[in-house]
Protein backbone atom coordinates (compact mmCIF):
# COMPACT_ATOMS: atom_id res chain seq x y z
CA UNK A 1 0.00 0.00 0.00
CA UNK A 2 2.85 2.69 0.89
CA UNK A 3 5.36 1.30 -1.91
CA UNK A 4 1.95 1.84 -4.49
CA UNK A 5 1.43 5.62 -2.42
CA UNK A 6 5.07 6.48 -3.31
CA UNK A 7 4.96 5.51 -6.93
CA UNK A 8 1.59 7.80 -7.25
CA UNK A 9 3.39 10.22 -5.75
CA UNK A 10 6.04 9.99 -7.62
CA UNK A 11 4.39 9.80 -11.07
CA UNK A 12 2.41 13.03 -9.77
CA UNK A 13 6.22 14.55 -9.33
CA UNK A 14 7.54 13.34 -12.40
CA UNK A 15 4.02 14.82 -14.14
CA UNK A 16 4.55 18.32 -12.13
CA UNK A 17 8.36 18.01 -13.73
CA UNK A 18 7.19 17.42 -17.21
CA UNK A 19 4.34 20.06 -17.17
CA UNK A 20 6.93 23.16 -15.87
CA UNK A 21 9.03 22.18 -18.45
CA UNK A 22 6.34 22.50 -21.42
CA UNK A 23 5.36 25.75 -19.85
CA UNK A 24 8.91 26.88 -19.92
CA UNK A 25 9.22 25.40 -23.12
CA UNK A 26 5.89 26.99 -24.52
CA UNK A 27 7.12 30.45 -22.85
CA UNK A 28 9.96 30.47 -24.42
CA UNK A 29 8.17 30.18 -28.04
CA UNK A 30 6.45 33.21 -26.68
CA UNK A 31 9.30 35.25 -26.18
CA UNK A 32 11.73 34.39 -28.49
CA UNK A 33 8.90 34.53 -31.12
CA UNK A 34 10.72 34.87 -33.99
CA UNK A 35 8.50 36.13 -37.25
CA UNK A 36 10.41 33.67 -39.09
CA UNK A 37 11.95 30.66 -37.34
CA UNK A 38 11.98 28.59 -40.42
CA UNK A 39 14.65 30.51 -42.12
CA UNK A 40 17.14 29.09 -39.39
CA UNK A 41 16.38 25.90 -40.16
CA UNK A 42 16.27 26.73 -43.72
CA UNK A 43 19.65 27.55 -43.19
CA UNK A 44 20.39 24.70 -41.37
CA UNK A 45 19.77 22.27 -43.63
CA UNK A 46 21.08 24.05 -46.25
CA UNK A 47 24.82 23.87 -44.77
CA UNK A 48 23.97 20.37 -44.07
CA UNK A 49 23.62 19.67 -47.48
CA UNK A 50 26.68 17.91 -49.13
CA UNK A 51 28.81 19.75 -51.98
CA UNK A 52 27.29 22.39 -50.24
CA UNK A 53 24.40 23.22 -52.96
CA UNK A 54 21.35 24.97 -51.19
CA UNK A 55 18.27 23.31 -51.56
CA UNK A 56 15.13 25.19 -51.15
CA UNK A 57 11.99 24.37 -52.35
CA UNK A 58 10.40 20.89 -51.08
CA UNK A 59 10.34 19.40 -54.40
CA UNK A 60 14.33 19.40 -54.68
CA UNK A 61 14.66 18.20 -51.16
CA UNK A 62 12.51 14.88 -52.69
CA UNK A 63 14.49 14.26 -55.83
CA UNK A 64 17.49 15.05 -54.63
CA UNK A 65 18.17 13.29 -51.21
CA UNK A 66 21.46 14.36 -50.44
CA UNK A 67 23.45 12.40 -48.13
CA UNK A 68 23.84 14.84 -45.10
CA UNK A 69 26.03 14.36 -42.29
CA UNK A 70 24.95 14.09 -38.90
CA UNK A 71 25.65 16.27 -36.61
CA UNK A 72 28.00 16.00 -33.85
CA UNK A 73 27.71 17.18 -30.05
CA UNK A 74 25.73 20.18 -29.52
CA UNK A 75 25.00 20.76 -33.33
CA UNK A 76 23.10 17.94 -33.05
CA UNK A 77 20.94 18.82 -30.29
CA UNK A 78 20.79 22.64 -31.31
CA UNK A 79 19.65 21.61 -34.65
CA UNK A 80 17.12 18.82 -33.11
CA UNK A 81 15.94 22.11 -30.97
CA UNK A 82 15.39 23.80 -34.18
CA UNK A 83 12.69 20.95 -35.50
CA UNK A 84 10.71 20.95 -32.37
CA UNK A 85 7.51 22.24 -32.06
CA UNK A 86 8.28 24.58 -29.04
CA UNK A 87 11.01 26.27 -31.44
CA UNK A 88 9.00 27.00 -34.09
CA UNK A 89 5.85 28.15 -32.39
CA UNK A 90 4.06 31.53 -33.13
CA UNK A 91 1.14 33.17 -31.46
CA UNK A 92 -1.11 31.67 -34.21
CA UNK A 93 -0.35 28.31 -34.15
CA UNK A 94 -1.36 28.49 -30.38
CA UNK A 95 -4.40 30.79 -31.25
CA UNK A 96 -6.00 27.92 -33.91
CA UNK A 97 -5.07 25.16 -31.33
CA UNK A 98 -7.02 26.96 -28.70
CA UNK A 99 -9.78 27.29 -31.69
CA UNK A 100 -9.71 23.35 -32.05
CA UNK A 101 -10.23 23.03 -28.36
CA UNK A 102 -13.18 24.66 -28.73
CA UNK A 103 -14.24 23.33 -31.76
CA UNK A 104 -13.80 19.59 -29.86
CA UNK A 105 -15.80 21.26 -26.71
CA UNK A 106 -18.72 22.06 -28.54
CA UNK A 107 -18.55 18.49 -30.21
CA UNK A 108 -18.61 16.84 -27.38
CA UNK A 109 -20.28 18.66 -24.25
CA UNK A 110 -23.35 20.15 -26.48
CA UNK A 111 -22.69 17.38 -29.30
CA UNK A 112 -22.90 20.34 -32.35
CA UNK A 113 -22.08 18.62 -35.51
CA UNK A 114 -19.90 16.22 -33.54
CA UNK A 115 -18.95 14.51 -36.65
CA UNK A 116 -17.93 17.42 -38.26
CA UNK A 117 -16.43 19.58 -35.70
CA UNK A 118 -14.29 16.54 -34.01
CA UNK A 119 -12.70 15.95 -37.13
CA UNK A 120 -11.82 19.62 -37.71
CA UNK A 121 -10.58 20.11 -34.37
CA UNK A 122 -8.50 17.68 -34.43
CA UNK A 123 -7.61 18.57 -38.56
CA UNK A 124 -6.92 22.11 -36.53
CA UNK A 125 -4.75 20.93 -34.24
CA UNK A 126 -2.53 18.58 -36.70
CA UNK A 127 -2.33 21.66 -39.19
CA UNK A 128 -1.53 23.62 -36.56
CA UNK A 129 1.50 22.03 -34.82
CA UNK A 130 4.18 24.48 -35.46
CA UNK A 131 7.32 22.67 -37.53
CA UNK A 132 10.35 24.08 -39.15
CA UNK A 133 7.93 24.94 -42.69
CA UNK A 134 11.08 25.61 -44.61
CA UNK A 135 13.43 22.89 -43.91
CA UNK A 136 11.33 20.44 -46.47
CA UNK A 137 10.35 17.99 -44.54
CA UNK A 138 6.95 17.35 -46.23
CA UNK A 139 4.86 17.16 -43.40
CA UNK A 140 2.68 20.37 -43.97
CA UNK A 141 -0.70 20.59 -45.36
CA UNK A 142 1.23 23.06 -48.22
CA UNK A 143 4.24 20.99 -48.80
CA UNK A 144 4.13 19.13 -51.76
CA UNK A 145 4.48 15.59 -51.57
CA UNK A 146 3.23 15.39 -48.06
CA UNK A 147 0.96 12.94 -46.67
CA UNK A 148 -1.41 15.53 -45.98
CA UNK A 149 -1.24 17.34 -49.45
CA UNK A 150 -2.18 14.29 -50.93
CA UNK A 151 -4.87 14.07 -48.79
CA UNK A 152 -6.01 17.68 -49.13
CA UNK A 153 -5.53 17.01 -53.25
CA UNK A 154 -9.34 15.91 -52.41
CA UNK A 155 -10.55 18.95 -51.35
CA UNK A 156 -8.71 21.14 -53.69
CA UNK A 157 -9.98 19.45 -56.60
CA UNK A 158 -13.65 19.07 -55.39
CA UNK A 159 -13.19 15.25 -55.49
CA UNK A 160 -15.02 14.43 -51.94
CA UNK A 161 -18.25 16.86 -52.15
CA UNK A 162 -19.99 14.69 -55.20
CA UNK A 163 -19.02 11.75 -53.12
CA UNK A 164 -20.54 13.46 -49.93
CA UNK A 165 -23.61 14.23 -51.87
CA UNK A 166 -23.97 10.65 -52.96
CA UNK A 167 -24.30 9.27 -49.59
CA UNK A 168 -26.50 12.54 -48.80
CA UNK A 169 -28.52 11.52 -51.45
CA UNK A 170 -28.37 7.63 -50.06
CA UNK A 171 -29.24 8.72 -46.79
CA UNK A 172 -31.95 11.12 -47.39
CA UNK A 173 -35.94 10.27 -47.74
CA UNK A 174 -37.65 13.04 -50.01
CA UNK A 175 -41.57 11.71 -49.36
CA UNK A 176 -41.97 14.39 -47.15
CA UNK A 177 -41.43 16.47 -49.90
CA UNK A 178 -42.74 14.49 -52.47
CA UNK A 179 -46.01 14.40 -50.22
CA UNK A 180 -46.23 18.54 -50.19
CA UNK A 181 -44.02 19.84 -53.49
CA UNK A 182 -44.82 23.63 -52.24
CA UNK A 183 -42.46 23.21 -49.59
CA UNK A 184 -39.82 23.21 -52.15
CA UNK A 185 -40.34 26.62 -52.40
CA UNK A 186 -39.05 27.47 -48.90
CA UNK A 187 -36.08 25.83 -50.11
CA UNK A 188 -34.88 28.08 -52.98
CA UNK A 189 -36.38 30.78 -50.48
CA UNK A 190 -33.62 30.35 -48.34
CA UNK A 191 -31.20 30.35 -50.94
CA UNK A 192 -31.50 34.33 -51.65
CA UNK A 193 -28.95 34.46 -48.52
CA UNK A 194 -26.41 33.84 -51.31
CA UNK A 195 -26.87 36.16 -53.52
CA UNK A 196 -27.48 39.22 -50.47
CA UNK A 197 -23.93 38.18 -49.05
CA UNK A 198 -22.50 37.79 -52.53
CA UNK A 199 -23.37 41.62 -52.47
CA UNK A 200 -22.08 42.51 -49.42
CA UNK A 201 -18.81 40.91 -49.70
CA UNK A 202 -18.36 42.66 -53.17
CA UNK A 203 -18.69 46.24 -51.39
CA UNK A 204 -15.73 45.01 -49.11
CA UNK A 205 -13.24 44.58 -51.44
CA UNK A 206 -13.16 40.55 -52.30
CA UNK A 207 -13.21 40.24 -56.38
CA UNK A 208 -16.80 38.73 -57.47
CA UNK A 209 -14.95 35.07 -58.11
CA UNK A 210 -14.27 35.45 -54.36
CA UNK A 211 -17.48 36.58 -53.50
CA UNK A 212 -19.81 33.52 -54.70
CA UNK A 213 -17.25 31.44 -53.33
CA UNK A 214 -18.25 33.84 -49.98
CA UNK A 215 -22.07 34.04 -50.48
CA UNK A 216 -22.61 30.22 -50.76
CA UNK A 217 -21.38 30.03 -46.98
CA UNK A 218 -25.28 30.93 -46.81
CA UNK A 219 -26.51 27.94 -48.49
CA UNK A 220 -24.92 26.41 -45.14
CA UNK A 221 -23.89 23.15 -47.16
CA UNK A 222 -20.31 22.41 -46.42
CA UNK A 223 -19.86 20.15 -49.53
CA UNK A 224 -21.33 23.12 -52.07
CA UNK A 225 -18.72 25.50 -50.09
CA UNK A 226 -15.74 24.11 -50.27
CA UNK A 227 -16.86 22.43 -54.25
CA UNK A 228 -17.17 26.34 -54.87
CA UNK A 229 -14.01 27.80 -53.35
CA UNK A 230 -12.31 24.94 -54.99
CA UNK A 231 -13.29 26.24 -58.19
CA UNK A 232 -13.79 30.21 -57.69
CA UNK A 233 -11.64 31.24 -54.66
CA UNK A 234 -8.92 28.25 -53.50
CA UNK A 235 -6.70 30.47 -51.24
CA UNK A 236 -9.70 31.42 -49.13
CA UNK A 237 -10.68 27.78 -49.18
CA UNK A 238 -9.68 26.73 -45.56
CA UNK A 239 -11.73 29.97 -44.25
CA UNK A 240 -15.04 29.53 -46.18
CA UNK A 241 -14.59 25.65 -45.08
CA UNK A 242 -14.24 26.53 -41.83
CA UNK A 243 -16.74 29.05 -41.56
CA UNK A 244 -19.43 26.76 -43.41
CA UNK A 245 -19.10 23.63 -40.98
CA UNK A 246 -19.22 26.00 -37.92
CA UNK A 247 -22.09 27.87 -38.59
CA UNK A 248 -23.58 24.20 -39.34
CA UNK A 249 -22.69 23.55 -36.16
CA UNK A 250 -24.08 26.58 -34.47
CA UNK A 251 -27.56 26.04 -36.30
CA UNK A 252 -29.28 25.52 -33.16
CA UNK A 253 -27.96 28.63 -31.69
CA UNK A 254 -28.19 31.04 -34.98
CA UNK A 255 -31.65 30.04 -35.94
CA UNK A 256 -34.10 30.29 -32.96
CA UNK A 257 -34.16 33.87 -32.32
CA UNK A 258 -34.12 34.69 -35.73
CA UNK A 259 -37.29 32.54 -35.84
CA UNK A 260 -39.04 34.16 -32.99
CA UNK A 261 -37.99 37.92 -34.20
CA UNK A 262 -39.91 37.19 -37.43
CA UNK A 263 -43.02 35.29 -36.21
CA UNK A 264 -46.01 35.92 -34.08
CA UNK A 265 -47.54 33.46 -31.23
CA UNK A 266 -50.46 33.15 -33.51
CA UNK A 267 -48.01 31.42 -36.45
CA UNK A 268 -45.99 29.27 -34.70
CA UNK A 269 -48.80 26.76 -33.30
CA UNK A 270 -50.19 26.55 -37.27
CA UNK A 271 -50.89 22.88 -37.40
CA UNK A 272 -50.09 21.41 -40.63
CA UNK A 273 -51.85 18.98 -42.65
CA UNK A 274 -49.86 15.41 -42.19
CA UNK A 275 -48.15 14.43 -45.09
CA UNK A 276 -49.76 11.70 -47.24
CA UNK A 277 -48.20 8.33 -48.02
CA UNK A 278 -45.84 8.11 -51.22
CA UNK A 279 -45.79 5.48 -53.82
CA UNK A 280 -42.25 3.55 -54.55
CA UNK A 281 -42.46 4.64 -57.97
CA UNK A 282 -43.28 7.96 -57.45
CA UNK A 283 -39.84 8.03 -54.75
CA UNK A 284 -38.36 6.32 -57.53
CA UNK A 285 -39.27 8.81 -60.16
CA UNK A 286 -38.50 11.89 -58.24
CA UNK A 287 -34.63 11.49 -58.74
CA UNK A 288 -34.55 10.73 -62.50
CA UNK A 289 -37.00 13.81 -63.06
CA UNK A 290 -34.69 15.95 -60.33
CA UNK A 291 -31.68 15.15 -62.50
CA UNK A 292 -32.46 16.08 -65.72
CA UNK A 293 -34.56 19.05 -64.60
CA UNK A 294 -31.83 20.29 -62.22
CA UNK A 295 -28.98 19.51 -64.50
CA UNK A 296 -30.19 20.60 -67.63
CA UNK A 297 -31.23 24.09 -66.16
CA UNK A 298 -27.73 24.15 -64.10
CA UNK A 299 -25.26 22.22 -65.64
CA UNK A 300 -22.64 23.30 -63.65
CA UNK A 301 -23.61 21.97 -60.55
CA UNK A 302 -23.98 18.36 -62.13
CA UNK A 303 -20.95 16.67 -59.84
CA UNK A 304 -23.48 18.07 -57.05
CA UNK A 305 -26.63 17.18 -58.22
CA UNK A 306 -25.66 14.20 -60.40
CA UNK A 307 -23.93 12.27 -57.26
CA UNK A 308 -26.97 13.25 -54.74
CA UNK A 309 -29.64 11.72 -57.52
CA UNK A 310 -27.29 9.25 -57.88
CA UNK A 311 -27.62 8.21 -54.27
CA UNK A 312 -30.81 8.75 -53.96
CA UNK A 313 -31.94 6.37 -56.87
CA UNK A 314 -29.62 3.51 -55.31
CA UNK A 315 -31.93 3.96 -51.99
CA UNK A 316 -35.27 4.62 -53.77
CA UNK A 317 -35.04 1.38 -56.54
CA UNK A 318 -34.55 -1.31 -53.95
CA UNK A 319 -32.51 -3.48 -55.90
CA UNK A 320 -29.23 -2.03 -54.77
CA UNK A 321 -29.23 -2.12 -51.24
CA UNK A 322 -25.70 -3.12 -50.81
CA UNK A 323 -24.52 0.06 -53.02
CA UNK A 324 -26.93 2.28 -51.06
CA UNK A 325 -25.62 0.74 -47.49
CA UNK A 326 -22.05 1.48 -48.73
CA UNK A 327 -22.23 5.09 -49.57
CA UNK A 328 -24.56 5.97 -46.76
CA UNK A 329 -22.57 4.28 -43.76
CA UNK A 330 -19.04 3.55 -44.98
CA UNK A 331 -18.44 6.05 -48.01
CA UNK A 332 -20.08 8.51 -46.52
CA UNK A 333 -18.00 8.01 -43.03
CA UNK A 334 -14.06 7.28 -45.27
CA UNK A 335 -15.01 11.09 -46.71
CA UNK A 336 -16.27 12.71 -44.12
CA UNK A 337 -13.36 12.01 -41.65
CA UNK A 338 -11.02 12.93 -44.54
CA UNK A 339 -12.69 15.41 -45.66
CA UNK A 340 -12.91 17.20 -42.05
CA UNK A 341 -9.43 16.20 -41.05
CA UNK A 342 -8.06 17.98 -44.40
CA UNK A 343 -10.07 21.13 -43.91
CA UNK A 344 -9.28 21.80 -40.03
CA UNK A 345 -5.59 20.95 -41.41
CA UNK A 346 -5.71 23.53 -43.73
CA UNK A 347 -6.08 26.07 -41.39
CA UNK A 348 -2.35 26.27 -40.66
CA UNK A 349 -1.83 29.33 -38.97
CA UNK A 350 0.64 30.79 -41.26
CA UNK A 351 -1.33 30.87 -44.00
CA UNK A 352 -5.30 31.03 -42.66
CA UNK A 353 -4.84 33.74 -39.97
CA UNK A 354 -5.40 37.08 -42.13
CA UNK A 355 -7.56 39.98 -41.81
CA UNK A 356 -9.84 38.63 -44.80
CA UNK A 357 -10.30 35.35 -42.73
CA UNK A 358 -12.61 37.18 -40.24
CA UNK A 359 -14.21 39.35 -42.66
CA UNK A 360 -15.25 35.76 -44.18
CA UNK A 361 -16.51 34.50 -40.78
CA UNK A 362 -18.93 37.56 -40.21
CA UNK A 363 -19.85 37.05 -43.86
CA UNK A 364 -20.74 33.47 -43.35
CA UNK A 365 -22.76 35.03 -40.31
CA UNK A 366 -24.67 37.16 -42.08
CA UNK A 367 -25.34 34.87 -45.05
CA UNK A 368 -26.67 32.39 -42.47
CA UNK A 369 -29.02 35.16 -40.64
CA UNK A 370 -30.04 36.06 -43.92
CA UNK A 371 -30.68 33.08 -45.50
CA UNK A 372 -32.94 31.71 -42.33
CA UNK A 373 -35.39 35.32 -42.62
CA UNK A 374 -35.46 34.71 -45.67
CA UNK A 375 -37.08 31.10 -45.78
CA UNK A 376 -39.07 32.35 -42.72
CA UNK A 377 -40.74 35.45 -44.22
CA UNK A 378 -41.08 33.56 -47.29
CA UNK A 379 -43.56 30.94 -45.43
CA UNK A 380 -45.21 34.06 -44.08
CA UNK A 381 -45.58 35.35 -47.47
CA UNK A 382 -47.25 32.35 -48.89
CA UNK A 383 -50.24 31.68 -45.89
CA UNK A 384 -50.83 34.92 -47.41
CA UNK A 385 -52.58 33.10 -50.71
CA UNK A 386 -53.00 29.73 -48.99
CA UNK A 387 -56.39 28.84 -46.95
CA UNK A 388 -57.37 25.85 -43.82
CA UNK A 389 -55.42 23.19 -43.74
CA UNK A 390 -52.87 23.65 -46.20
CA UNK A 391 -51.24 26.94 -44.26
CA UNK A 392 -47.47 26.52 -43.19
CA UNK A 393 -46.42 26.64 -40.09
CA UNK A 394 -43.49 30.04 -40.80
CA UNK A 395 -41.28 27.91 -37.90
CA UNK A 396 -40.21 24.90 -40.85
CA UNK A 397 -38.95 28.15 -42.77
CA UNK A 398 -35.58 27.83 -41.39
CA UNK A 399 -35.24 24.93 -42.90
CA UNK A 400 -34.98 26.55 -46.28
CA UNK A 401 -31.15 26.39 -45.30
CA UNK A 402 -29.36 22.98 -46.18
CA UNK A 403 -28.22 21.93 -43.57
CA UNK A 404 -29.34 18.19 -43.03
CA UNK A 405 -31.37 17.68 -40.87
CA UNK A 406 -30.13 20.12 -38.26
CA UNK A 407 -31.95 23.04 -39.44
CA UNK A 408 -35.47 20.42 -39.30
CA UNK A 409 -34.30 19.78 -35.95
CA UNK A 410 -34.80 23.02 -35.04
CA UNK A 411 -37.86 23.82 -36.68
CA UNK A 412 -39.00 20.63 -34.30
CA UNK A 413 -37.62 21.87 -30.90
CA UNK A 414 -39.68 25.45 -31.22
CA UNK A 415 -42.90 24.01 -32.42
CA UNK A 416 -42.74 22.07 -29.62
CA UNK A 417 -42.21 24.67 -27.45
CA UNK A 418 -45.01 26.71 -28.48
CA UNK A 419 -47.16 23.42 -28.84
CA UNK A 420 -45.79 20.02 -27.29
CA UNK A 421 -48.18 17.87 -29.65
CA UNK A 422 -47.42 19.73 -32.64
CA UNK A 423 -43.98 17.99 -34.64
CA UNK A 424 -43.12 20.08 -37.53
CA UNK A 425 -39.61 17.76 -38.49
CA UNK A 426 -41.56 15.75 -41.15
CA UNK A 427 -42.62 19.13 -42.47
CA UNK A 428 -39.71 20.85 -42.01
CA UNK A 429 -37.48 17.99 -43.59
CA UNK A 430 -39.31 18.99 -46.93
CA UNK A 431 -37.86 22.32 -47.27
CA UNK A 432 -34.61 21.26 -45.84
CA UNK A 433 -33.81 18.51 -48.52
CA UNK A 434 -35.34 20.91 -51.18
CA UNK A 435 -32.44 23.50 -49.97
CA UNK A 436 -29.59 20.63 -51.13
CA UNK A 437 -30.76 20.80 -54.27
CA UNK A 438 -31.35 24.74 -54.21
CA UNK A 439 -28.08 25.18 -53.03
CA UNK A 440 -26.59 23.12 -55.33
CA UNK A 441 -28.37 24.25 -58.20
CA UNK A 442 -27.49 28.34 -57.02
CA UNK A 443 -23.63 27.02 -56.49
CA UNK A 444 -24.31 26.07 -60.50
CA UNK A 445 -25.57 29.24 -61.61
CA UNK A 446 -22.71 31.08 -59.76
CA UNK A 447 -19.96 28.98 -61.34
CA UNK A 448 -21.47 29.23 -65.15
CA UNK A 449 -20.99 33.03 -64.46
CA UNK A 450 -17.85 33.29 -62.98
CA UNK A 451 -15.64 30.54 -63.14
CA UNK B 1 -17.76 54.56 -48.01
CA UNK B 2 -18.75 52.93 -44.90
CA UNK B 3 -16.48 51.80 -42.11
CA UNK B 4 -18.10 49.06 -39.76
CA UNK B 5 -16.38 47.28 -36.73
CA UNK B 6 -12.44 46.38 -36.88
CA UNK B 7 -11.95 48.97 -39.80
CA UNK B 8 -13.72 46.61 -42.07
CA UNK B 9 -15.36 49.28 -44.76
CA UNK B 10 -18.25 48.86 -47.19
CA UNK B 11 -18.33 50.49 -50.33
CA UNK B 12 -21.73 49.91 -52.58
CA UNK B 13 -20.34 51.45 -55.47
CA UNK B 14 -18.31 48.02 -56.05
CA UNK B 15 -21.75 46.52 -56.57
CA UNK B 16 -21.79 47.03 -60.36
CA UNK B 17 -25.04 46.04 -62.62
CA UNK B 18 -23.68 43.07 -64.13
CA UNK B 19 -23.72 41.78 -60.17
CA UNK B 20 -27.21 42.38 -59.58
CA UNK B 21 -28.59 41.31 -63.11
CA UNK B 22 -26.08 38.12 -61.69
CA UNK B 23 -28.46 38.03 -58.18
CA UNK B 24 -31.74 38.44 -59.61
CA UNK B 25 -30.73 35.40 -62.36
CA UNK B 26 -29.32 33.21 -59.79
CA UNK B 27 -32.66 33.53 -57.62
CA UNK B 28 -35.14 33.36 -60.04
CA UNK B 29 -33.46 30.01 -62.18
CA UNK B 30 -33.01 28.65 -58.06
CA UNK B 31 -37.15 29.27 -57.91
CA UNK B 32 -37.85 27.99 -61.21
CA UNK B 33 -35.97 25.18 -61.03
CA UNK B 34 -37.76 24.11 -57.86
CA UNK B 35 -41.34 25.49 -59.15
CA UNK B 36 -41.30 23.48 -62.40
CA UNK B 37 -40.24 19.98 -60.00
CA UNK B 38 -43.16 21.04 -57.15
CA UNK B 39 -45.29 21.42 -60.46
CA UNK B 40 -44.30 18.16 -61.82
CA UNK B 41 -44.58 16.77 -58.46
CA UNK B 42 -48.04 17.72 -57.68
CA UNK B 43 -49.25 16.20 -60.73
CA UNK B 44 -47.29 13.07 -61.01
CA UNK B 45 -50.50 11.16 -58.52
CA UNK B 46 -52.59 12.40 -60.73
CA UNK B 47 -50.78 10.68 -63.60
CA UNK B 48 -49.92 7.80 -61.67
CA UNK B 49 -53.52 7.16 -60.42
CA UNK B 50 -55.39 7.83 -63.92
CA UNK B 51 -55.99 3.87 -64.54
CA UNK B 52 -57.28 3.71 -60.67
CA UNK B 53 -59.31 6.27 -61.10
CA UNK B 54 -60.99 4.96 -64.58
CA UNK B 55 -61.42 1.32 -63.13
CA UNK B 56 -63.37 3.23 -60.37
CA UNK B 57 -65.35 5.34 -62.59
CA UNK B 58 -66.30 1.80 -64.34
CA UNK B 59 -67.14 -0.08 -61.41
CA UNK B 60 -69.09 3.16 -59.15
CA UNK B 61 -70.42 4.89 -62.28
CA UNK B 62 -69.21 8.00 -60.78
CA UNK B 63 -65.53 10.34 -60.75
CA UNK B 64 -63.74 9.58 -57.64
CA UNK B 65 -64.29 12.66 -54.87
CA UNK B 66 -61.23 14.46 -54.52
CA UNK B 67 -58.96 12.54 -52.05
CA UNK B 68 -60.78 9.38 -52.04
CA UNK B 69 -58.12 7.48 -54.12
CA UNK B 70 -55.09 9.45 -53.49
CA UNK B 71 -54.44 11.12 -50.21
CA UNK B 72 -53.92 8.90 -47.69
CA UNK B 73 -52.28 10.43 -44.87
CA UNK B 74 -49.18 8.39 -43.59
CA UNK B 75 -51.03 8.34 -40.11
CA UNK B 76 -53.77 6.24 -42.10
CA UNK B 77 -51.12 4.17 -43.60
CA UNK B 78 -49.46 3.39 -40.11
CA UNK B 79 -53.21 3.08 -38.27
CA UNK B 80 -53.95 0.14 -41.20
CA UNK B 81 -50.12 -0.76 -40.78
CA UNK B 82 -50.85 -1.09 -37.43
CA UNK B 83 -54.19 -3.29 -37.21
CA UNK B 84 -52.56 -5.86 -39.74
CA UNK B 85 -49.74 -6.56 -37.81
CA UNK B 86 -52.24 -6.76 -34.44
CA UNK B 87 -54.42 -8.84 -36.63
CA UNK B 88 -51.49 -11.41 -37.78
CA UNK B 89 -49.78 -11.17 -34.27
CA UNK B 90 -52.85 -12.91 -32.74
CA UNK B 91 -53.98 -14.91 -35.50
CA UNK B 92 -52.47 -18.10 -33.29
CA UNK B 93 -55.12 -17.50 -30.58
CA UNK B 94 -57.55 -18.91 -32.77
CA UNK B 95 -56.42 -21.57 -33.99
CA UNK B 96 -58.53 -25.14 -34.27
CA UNK B 97 -58.56 -26.32 -30.85
CA UNK B 98 -60.12 -29.97 -31.82
CA UNK B 99 -57.30 -32.48 -31.27
CA UNK B 100 -57.28 -36.01 -33.27
CA UNK B 101 -54.80 -38.71 -32.84
CA UNK B 102 -53.64 -40.29 -36.28
CA UNK B 103 -52.59 -43.66 -35.85
CA UNK B 104 -49.19 -43.81 -37.20
CA UNK B 105 -47.91 -46.47 -39.76
CA UNK B 106 -44.53 -47.59 -39.20
CA UNK B 107 -42.41 -48.72 -42.38
CA UNK B 108 -40.82 -52.23 -41.94
CA UNK B 109 -37.15 -51.94 -42.33
CA UNK B 110 -34.53 -54.49 -41.41
CA UNK B 111 -32.04 -51.91 -39.72
CA UNK B 112 -34.88 -50.73 -37.01
CA UNK B 113 -36.91 -53.89 -36.69
CA UNK B 114 -36.61 -55.38 -32.60
CA UNK B 115 -37.97 -59.11 -33.86
CA UNK B 116 -35.39 -59.12 -36.63
CA UNK B 117 -32.49 -58.17 -34.93
CA UNK B 118 -33.55 -61.03 -31.95
CA UNK B 119 -34.33 -63.60 -33.83
CA UNK B 120 -30.67 -63.07 -36.14
CA UNK B 121 -29.21 -63.24 -32.61
CA UNK B 122 -30.89 -66.57 -31.75
CA UNK B 123 -29.46 -68.23 -35.16
CA UNK B 124 -25.90 -67.04 -35.05
CA UNK B 125 -25.48 -68.48 -31.52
Amino acid sequence: MKSKLSVDSRMRHFLTVMAVLAIVLLGSAFVNNSPTPATDVQQTSEVMVSNSQPVTSASDVASVRPVKPIPKGFDGIKQFWQYTGFYNCQRGHLIMILVAFVFIFLAIRFEFEPMLLIPIGVGIIIGNIPFAEGAGLQIGIYEKGSVLNYLYFGVQKGVYPPLIFLGIGAMTDFSSLISNPKLMLLGAAAQIGIFITFWVALSLGFTPTQSGAIGIIGGADGPTAIFMSSKLAPELMGAIAIAAYSYMALVPIIQPPIMKLLTTKKERVIRMKPPRAVTKVEKILFPIIGLLLTCFIAPSALPLLGMLFFGNLLKESGVTKRLANTASNALIDIVTIILGMTVGASTQATQFLKPESIEIFILGALSFMVATACGVLFAKIMNLFLRGDNKINPLIGNAGVSAVPDSARVSEVQGLKYDPSNHLLMHAMAPNVAGVIGSAVAAGILLSFLY
Amino acid sequence: MNTLLLGISLDFGRIHNEHVMLAAIGVSVVFLALLILAIIYTNIPKILNMRVRNLFKKENGRKPEKGEITDVSGEVNAAIGAALHLYFNDMHDFENTNLTINREVKRQSPWADKQQVHYQYRVNN
